[in-house]
């Protein structure tokens, strides 16, 4: 039993089956010709760029509202 | 100077909430499917073969699934912001704790186990349930940006996983993996996330307080008949069972085509690169897909949009099954890939409008718990017809198959009797019908 399901589970589990992203990276080697570390440059600046800028917008907001619950006063009647 | 009423409108913090769990939906998902990118390098590492690696990968299926209702037990009674901001915290740990991964054991009780519950409580099941509060008019569309963010998850961090691994090792990738979590999702959820915009005196959507209609009236919020305090009182229900027995039918469908795409596109004799490619078309189709239904489920109603998906996945399983070679995979990619994850979106939204908010992480988990049984329960199957017949015909056509039963069943849920988004507001102690 363990031995089918390993079998089994060996396509894929949940993760990206590992066989496709070595065909989807060389796919992108041909593509672009960059190195590994100008798509894990271009990539983390992504991740990043995604919270921080949430945080700096955020956090701006609070400063001009000028307290920490920011609608209420917009809200309430 | 400015005159005392002349503040600045504030953005409702429900829009911070949703590009949080956007953010938490990208890493968390992004770094599960990350694992592929692991796969290789390890086993080379270990030399451990195939199987014995998928192992850890099949039990994370497996607790990911069971742990889901528990999880979203937890999160209803302790709230969205603890239980997903703690669940970070231990994802990011587990993940970077696995760069130091020594024994075929260690993977399986830090990837299966661990990680498993841990992304079980920052789960879109879990993230859903908190969006459902923050936003009624447009909850649909929220959660088909919320279901989207896992798409963008393995759009964004494979690759950097992969080419991080490339550029130094699988250690260092596992590590930073983790720290991305750890230092930067978790104070994110922390700082931003909120169980409740009355919390902070806001109404869903950022909408104007209600006029109280009468003394003792708390509000407007309609109901519906089939709202619950207890999760366990929507198993008498049949809302529920239109709603998980279609999920189930959703997990069936996609799990046979994601573990087995490979070697049919090998049987349909199409190359590797081209598969690549058409994989990834599919991938880009989740997106849309799940915004796009989300988007049009707040607009028009979400059951027939529920029913529209499956449909359209039944026909994308038809072409696949007679149109054959590569431009049948191609066809399947752009119909099936609109549909994959856009199930979500509705039956979130339905779950929500019809039992209410006070147990939706919990009925939500139970619900993605028939989800992936029969996701599982189809891989084991189609493997099992295949070595039989040598074909994916007959798995294939029997998968596709249910997904018009499935269909059928989301369109006879009968949303407007039981969806509160139907209901209109009551005096106080009024029944509503």
């Amino acid at each position: 039993m363990w031995t089918f399901l390993n079998s089994v589970a060996g396509h894929h589990a949940d993760a990206a089956d590992p066989e496709l992203l070595v065909w989807i990276k060389d796919l992108i080697d041909h593509m672009f010709g960059v190195g590994p570390w100008t798509i894990v440059v271009v990539i983390g600046v992504i991740l990043l760029a995604m919270p921080l800028g949430l945080i700096v917008f955020y956090l701006g907001q609070r400063k001009r509202i000028g307290q920490v619950r920011p609608n209420v006063t917009a809200t309430k009647r | 100077m400015s005159q005392p009423s002349a503040q600045p409108k504030a953005l409702f913090h429900g829009w911070y909430i949703l590009a949080t769990i956007f953010f938490v939906a990208v890493v968390s998902n992004g770094a599960r499917t990350s694992f592929g990118a692991f796969v290789i390098p390890m086993e080379t590492y270990f030399e451990w073969n195939r199987s014995t690696i998928s192992a850890a990968g099949f039990v994370g299926l497996l607790i990911g699934g069971v742990s889901q209702p528990f999880m979203g037990r937890v999160l209803d009674v302790l709230g969205g912001q603890k239980v997903i901001g703690l669940s970070l915290i231990v994802l990011g740990l587990a993940t970077a704790l696995l760069s130091l991964t020594f024994h075929f054991l260690f993977l399986v009780f830090v990837f299966g186990l661990v990680s498993s519950i841990a992304l079980s409580g920052a789960s879109t099941t879990n993230t859903g349930a908190l969006l459902a509060r923050w936003f009624r008019r447009r909850r649909a569309t929220v959660m088909g940006l919320n279901t989207g963010g896992v798409s963008l998850g393995g759009l964004i961090m494979v690759p950097f996983v992969v080419y991080l691994i490339q550029a130094t090792d699988w250690r260092v990738a596992w590590a930073a993996v983790g720290l991305i979590i750890l230092v930067v999702g978790a104070p994110l959820a922390f700082l931003v996330l909120r169980d409740d915009p009355a919390d902070m005196g806001l109404q869903p959507d950022g909408d104007p307080e209600p006029p109280v209609q009468s003394a003792g009236s708390p509000g407007s919020r309609p109901k519906g008949p089939l709202e619950v305090e207890k999760w366990s009182e929507s198993l008498h229900s049949l809302p529920f069972w239109q709603l998980s027995g279609a999920l189930t039918v959703c997990g069936t469908t996609t799990a046979i085509i994601s573990f087995h795409f490979l070697a049919f596109a090998a049987d349909q004799q199409v190359s590797e690169s081209r598969a690549a490619v058409i994989f990834g078309v599919m991938m880009l189709m989740n997106a849309f897909g799940s915004v796009s239904v989300g988007f049009l489920s707040d607009r028009f109603s979400a059951k027939n949009l529920l029913a529209a998906t499956y449909f359209t996945r039944g026909l994308a399983y038809v072409i696949l099954l007679t149109v054959p070679g590569e431009i049948g995979l191609w066809i399947f990619a752009v119909v099936a890939g609109t549909s994959w994850i856009a199930t979500n979106p509705p039956t979130t939204t339905l779950t929500a409008d019809i039992y209410g908010l006070r147990a939706l992480g919990t009925i939500g988990g139970i619900s993605f718990l028939f989800h992936q049984l029969g996701g599982a329960s189809s891989v084991l199957l189609a493997g099992i017809l295949y070595d039989m017949t040598g074909s994916y015909t007959l798995p294939f056509a029997m998968a596709g198959s249910l997904l018009f039963p499935a269909a059928i069943a989301a369109f006879t849920i009968k949303e407007r009797k039981y969806s509160s988004r139907y209901q209109t507001p009551a005096p106080a102690g009024a029944a509503l019908g």
